[in-house]
């Protein structure tokens, strides 16, 4: 099995295996020796690391991505192949940059729209408030990620919403 | 004794007041909106009955309809629980008018209460402590000044017709003064069309303690003690306990004395909270009375062993109190986390999802308020209270230790909680110390705490991630195979490779 590389929020694992011991793992050259123990409805395990018992919540969205629940802390995990990251670094590389510019505004969680305060066709800085969505007694104003345009809105004030629905589509200037 | 009670309340509430009810051998109706058909508070209950609205709120809110589902269901009292209906004077007076009875206090004091400016005049009056102002506006400058001065720095200036904060102000010196009142008229006069001022003392960084207080239909009036709510986010409570580590039995007494006099200022009956806000020199000023049973109650029922959801319906029934002042006591020490469905990584915005997996903590000293099980929705639709997680310990020491075993204890999947917070409060020096007030979040609390302790095993979460990741690639018979079938034969693979490794 090719090493791993495992991406914590902003800290980055080298993970490597032991082809003879399922369970023996290092982890940037320390080892652990994980166990599972029991499962669970859903996808629930306990597993024993190192000995020290942990419950946790294994939710893979796809191959590369999961999300790890443990002791009511959430981390977002991204796994890839040593080799995947050299070949993926290439095409990043050989790619603009300038696509990776956040040109959506999405709602963050299921809500309200209260007030959306920009049109369509209006330059906005970066830091503007474009939109407050309110969801259980909570006003939360979405803000311009740079300074840009507004190509559509997407929703109108008074309109429900769907966690990640699209509110606004933004133009780079 | 009533013979059947109808709670017109939902979640964890509507739970605590059934098991009050069973226990006092009453009968229960629950109602219910279609989104909590599968909650189970509809399933502690006798009998149930289905309230049809086009938003799940509304169902709670719709005082005609629950009324004559209670008449319907041969209910002879309702009990309002806390929010949707319970302070609505209006609902109160119905249900009353109706030949039902509300379990709360009457009309008149709910009115009287809710109303900012009615409810400080009555205080006043009762000689209550309030907040030191002008009880008039004020529109001429040097004359604000003159009264800024003699209240002394900082102070608040306030709207009249005010509310949501706009057109209010903390001013910390009379060389800010000038700007600072300018503003507030011209704020206050675009958003409500008034330029009037009022100007009061600014409480800084005030704790939050409030009286609970207990009355029956005969004048009978006892407090029941404090309880210290000073733990807040966006101004609503989060951790609750009794006693406060701040009072001592002179205090408690005095403060309890002026709690009874608010109450009797309002012809108050049944249980109520006098809320003070407490300053570092121990000054303690009136802010409001909330004429329903608090979210918190527990922490108070814990120490004194006196159960207010059953004396509020004997109060109803009209029984008399079957103690009196000298028969409170204040035993040990009393904790309550609420567990919100929220984020504390995220400004605790509010989570929703599927309760995929719980384990409540249990043992000695440990009392789960819980309106929630496996499977069950958190949705948008009302407050993200889960849960609340109360202990009780010999003193405060242990109170916390056991709080601490609790939260670690407590299993919630499916939705992000405040446990690691909780948690975190429970080992900061500041909350161990018992000095904290309203600002702690704000001003006290790190939140790299939380950082810190979710690092610390991070490194045992990627050997996890590994883990898994090699059990769903391991056998590369073919790369066709769907996402969901890898998945799934990630599920049941592993079942097969506990036996082996």
């Amino acid at each position: 099995m090719d090493n791993l590389n495992i991406k914590i929020g902003d800290k980055e694992y080298i993970a490597s295996f032991d082809d003879s011991d399922f369970g023996s793992i290092r982890i940037n050259d320390k080892l652990f020796n994980v166990e599972l123990l029991k499962k669970y409805d859903e996808n629930i395990f306990s597993f024993a690391v190192n000995q020290k018992l942990m419950q946790v919540e294994l939710d893979f969205s796809d191959d590369d991505n999961l999300i790890i629940s443990f002791d009511g802390f959430s981390y977002e995990i991204k796994i890839s192949n040593e080799t995947k990251k050299l070949l993926e670094k290439f095409i990043l590389n050989s790619k603009s940059s300038a696509k990776n510019s956040i040109n959506k505004i999405k709602a963050p969680m299921p809500g309200m729209v209260v007030k959306v305060l920009v049109e369509e066709g209006q330059e906005v800085e970066k830091g503007d408030q474009l939109i407050i969505v309110e969801a259980m007694k909570m006003e939360n104003a979405l803000k311009s990620p740079s300074y840009c345009k507004i190509k559509s809105l997407k929703v109108k004030e008074g309109q429900a919403v769907e966690k990640d629905a699209v509110l606004i589509e933004l133009e780079p200037i | 004794m009533f013979k059947r009670v109808l709670v017109a309340n939902r979640g964890e509430i509507a739970i605590r007041i059934i098991r009050a009810a069973k226990e006092l051998g009453i009968e229960t109706v629950a109602i219910y909106h279609e989104v909590d058909k599968e909650s189970p508070f509809v399933y502690y209950a006798d009998y149930t009955y289905q309230l049809f609205s086009e938003t799940p709120k509304g169902a709670y809110l719709d005082i005609e309809q629950i009324i004559s589902v209670a008449k319907k269901s041969g209910a002879e009292a309702i009990h309002p629980g806390y929010g949707f209906l319970s302070e609505n004077a209006e609902f109160c007076e119905a249900v009353n008018s109706s030949g039902l009875k509300f379990i709360g206090p009457y009309p008149h004091a709910i009115d009287v209460m809710g109303n900012k400016t009615k409810a400080r005049k009555l205080m006043a009056d009762a000689g209550v402590p309030i907040v030191p102002g002008t009880k008039e506006p004020i529109s001429n400058i040097s004359k604000a000044m003159e009264v800024a001065q003699d209240l002394g720095y900082p102070v608040l200036l306030k709207a009249s017709a005010g509310g949501g904060g706009k057109g209010m102000r903390k001013v910390y010196s009379p060389s800010e003064f000038q700007s600072n009142y300018e503003a507030a008229q011209r704020e206050a006069l675009k958003a409500f069309g008034d330029d009037s001022i009022y100007i009061e003392k600014f409480i800084e960084c005030p704790k939050h303690i409030e009286f609970q207080i207990i009355a029956d239909e005969y004048g009978n009036y006892v407090h029941l003690g404090e309880r210290d709510c000073s733990i807040q986010r966006r101004h609503q409570k989060v951790i609750e306990e009794a006693p406060s580590t701040v009072l001592d039995e002179n205090l408690r007494q005095r403060m309890g004395e002026v709690a009874i006099n608010a109450a009797k200022a309002c012809n108050y009956v049944n249980a109520g909270t006098i809320e003070f806000i407490f300053d570092k020199k121990s000054n303690f000023y009136f802010l409001e009375m909330n004429t329903r049973l608090q979210v918190e109650h527990p922490v108070t029922e814990r120490i004194t062993d006196i159960d207010l959801a059953k004396e509020q319906i004997k109060i109803a029934s009209g029984e008399r109190l079957s103690f009196n002042q000298e028969d409170v006591y204040w035993k040990g020490h009393s904790i309550e986390c609420r567990i919100y469905a929220e984020d504390p990584f995220n400004n605790f915005l509010p989570d929703t999802g599927i309760i995929k997996y719980l384990r409540e903590p249990a043992g000695k000293g440990v009392r789960i308020d819980s309106g929630v099980e496996t499977g069950s929705i958190v949705s948008i639709h009302f407050d993200p209270l889960l849960a609340k997680l109360i202990t009780k310990g010999r003193d405060r020491q242990e109170a916390i230790s056991r709080m601490e075993r609790a939260l670690r204890h407590y299993r919630i999947k499916g939705v992000k909680t405040t446990i690691p917070f909780e948690l975190a409060v429970m080992k900061h020096p500041d909350f161990l110390y018992g000095w904290f007030d309203t600002s702690f979040i704000e001003n006290s609390f790190d939140f790299k705490s939380l950082t810190n302790m979710k690092n610390e095993y991070e490194e045992y979460i990627a050997a996890i991630a590994a883990y898994g990741y090699r059990l769903i690639n391991v056998p590369k018979t073919t790369n066709i195979q769907s996402k969901t079938q890898k998945i799934s034969q990630w599920r049941t693979k592993n079942i097969n490779l506990m036996g082996y490794y």
